[in-house]
């Protein structure tokens, strides 16, 4: 890095800490902005600042938002007699896309994780736990990923839920819709079996 | 199914090969140290994705190389296959059926099917468990797609499990997460095991029906597993789940204070006995060579049941250890096994080889009878090929 001048190695350095920014990538960003006119690198800055001063994270959900409660939890045209557990705001977008699903979510911030030092206490469960004692939910669908982390974080919360008699339910794991069969490997195949149901 | 033709490039100590191969046997001859076991090497890659010697592939890499490539054309059922697998320093490895890249590695292994039969085997036999264990684990890969999941599962929840337990040694408030882990070791648990019971009752009435034979009848061999979560012989998949879950429930105290899982797939066993004795123990040499013999060619006919047809049959350095009788009993049973034997310089004894390769400091070339076999070996005892 001793090639560069102070400011361009620094910039570089913070450029490379971002995900999926490999060393070349952060130096060709870098030479990028440096080629930039100025207001337009103010802009950016400016941005990141601002979403970073305004953004925070619902008390409710835990969704990331600008208002607290969230848009989503404030909502007087969402069932509030649904929540839906992710692991990720990521995931709330993606459920969101399907613009089917009327209920509300909780952000959990993560899966169980021993290995990883993730317990039940750092994940947000016992915030579900508070929204769910007002009695007015019926039912939580538990949509965390199909992994072993997601699987173990599912049955947890089931476990944990099912003596306040709310129903429970896990999305389903299987088939890409559009997909062929031929090309859906076993594992995902045989899931797919397994949560058969009738037509 | 066969091999037809194989391609190495700066594979071992191969810098670059292009062989073509009887689909009957192949008798490969040579020195130590020339490239024999490495040519079996290669053809097991083909079929397990992964060497049976090493688990670097790095090691794989011809001295002062970047990567390898080994290639095989494959004949199963009157299709003929292309794979390969390309392996590059600090790249994944990378594969290809018929030109087509596959992304998971799952995807080609199993494509061609391989039994291995080198000394080593004799530690199926008498080695430490997970000997036997990584035995069936690797039949079972290679005829059941899905395994291999399962057993990847069943170990990351392990780890996590283990994690657990060591934490809750020094602070037991999440003693409930331990519950939700013993469920999903017990649900990939259940699966593996009976995967595992299935390949083992069916080897183990090939594998007695084999050792008869070899021996004239005077050996009854029996193949059990024994499990630590119990007995679980012939039960269903739910008896077998909630005895996995009352054994671990058993077990926390210990498991606890051990910071390990103790019970499960993991630290099963299998036994051999003969005529009710366990040969482990108290078998003889010659029990246990013919146990590993038995085994190796209940796998053989073990794969040919379960994919209709006949795995490759590679024999690394063994066939000189066995006595005559033995010798013929394996050569008889070959008849229709693509078979490559590798042997050193004299030792071919009985074989009656369809070709017969010379291998030297990583060239194969083909011998056509008697006399070039014999072109290194003028100090050896001449052996004719009738």
């Amino acid at each position: 890095m001793s090639y560069y001048v102070k400011p361009m190695a620094k910039l570089i350095e913070e450029l490379s800490k971002l995900p999926g920014i490999g060393p070349k990538t952060a130096q060709r960003l870098a030479f990028y902005i440096l080629e930039t006119p100025y207001n337009k690198v103010e802009n950016l800055a400016k941005a990141i600042i601002n979403a970073k001063r305004t953004i925070r994270y619902c008390s409710l959900c835990g969704n990331i938002t600008q208002d607290d409660p969230c848009s989503i939890c404030s909502s007087n045209q969402r069932d509030q007699s649904v929540i839906c557990v992710v692991e990720d705001p990521k995931d709330v977008i993606a459920m969101e896309k399907i613009r089917e699903y009327k209920g509300l979510y909780h952000v959990l911030h993560g899966a169980i994780s021993p290995m990883d030092g993730i317990t039940p206490d750092s994940i947000r469960i016992r915030e579900l736990l508070q929204r769910l004692k007002n009695g007015k939910v019926k039912e939580v669908i538990l949509a965390t990923n199909p992994n072993v982390e997601g699987e173990a974080t599912a049955i947890y919360i089931a476990k944990i839920i099912k003596p306040l008699g709310i129903r429970t339910t896990r999305i389903a794991h299987g088939i890409p819709v559009g997909g062929d069969l031929e090309y859906a490997d076993e594992v995902t195949l045989s899931r797919a079996l397994e949560g058969r149901r009738e037509i | 199914m066969f091999i037809k033709k194989i391609f190495l490039k700066s594979f071992r100590n191969y810098s670059g090969l292009e062989q073509d191969f009887s689909p009957g046997i192949n008798l490969i001859v040579g020195q130590n140290a020339q490239g024999k076991t490495n040519l079996l090497e290669s053809l097991y890659i083909l079929s397990m994705g992964k060497s049976f010697r090493t688990v670097r592939d790095t090691e794989l890499i011809k001295w002062n190389s970047k990567g390898y490539v080994v290639k095989g054309i494959v004949i199963k059922k009157e299709d003929e296959l292309e794979i390969k697998l390309k392996y590059l320093k600090n790249d994944r490895k990378r594969v290809w059926i018929n030109n087509v890249e596959k992304k998971h590695l799952r995807d080609f292994v199993g494509k061609i099917n391989v039994v291995v039969f080198s000394p080593q085997d004799l530690s199926i036999v008498k080695g430490e468990p997970s000997k036997r264990r990584s035995f069936i684990d690797k039949e079972l890969i290679q005829v059941n797609p899905l395994y291999s999941f399962y057993t990847s599962q069943y170990n990351k929840v392990i780890l996590q499990r283990n994690n657990l337990l060591r934490s809750l040694s020094k602070n037991s408030k999440d003693i409930g997460l331990l519950e939700v882990l013993n469920k999903q070791l017990a649900k990939y648990g259940t699966q593996i095991l009976l995967k595992r019971q299935d390949i083992v009752r069916k080897l183990s009435i090939l594998a007695r029906l084999i050792q008869r034979k070899i021996t004239g009848g005077k050996e009854d061999l029996e193949i059990n597993y024994i499990s630590t979560i119990g007995d679980v012989t012939d039960k269903a998949q739910r008896v077998i789940y909630n005895i996995f879950l009352d054994k671990l429930q058993k077990m926390k105290e210990k498991e606890i204070e051990r910071g390990i899982t103790l019970v499960g797939p993991h630290r099963d066993d299998l036994t051999f006995l003969i005529n009710g004795i366990d040969t482990k123990v108290y078998g003889s040499q010659g029990q246990q060579r013919t146990t590993a013999l038995s085994l190796k060619l209940a796998e053989l006919e073990f794969i040919k049941s379960e994919v209709g047809d006949y795995p490759i049959l590679l024999l690394d350095d063994v066939f000189s250890e066995l006595d005559r009788d033995r010798q013929r009993f394996l050569l008889k049973t070959i008849k229709h096994v693509q078979t490559f034997i590798t042997v050193t310089d004299g030792m071919h004894a009985d074989i009656q080889p369809d070709r017969v390769f010379r291998v030297e400091k990583g060239v194969v070339k083909e011998c056509f009878g008697i006399g070039e076999i014999g072109k290194n070996t003028k100090d050896q005892n001449q052996e004719t090929w009738s």
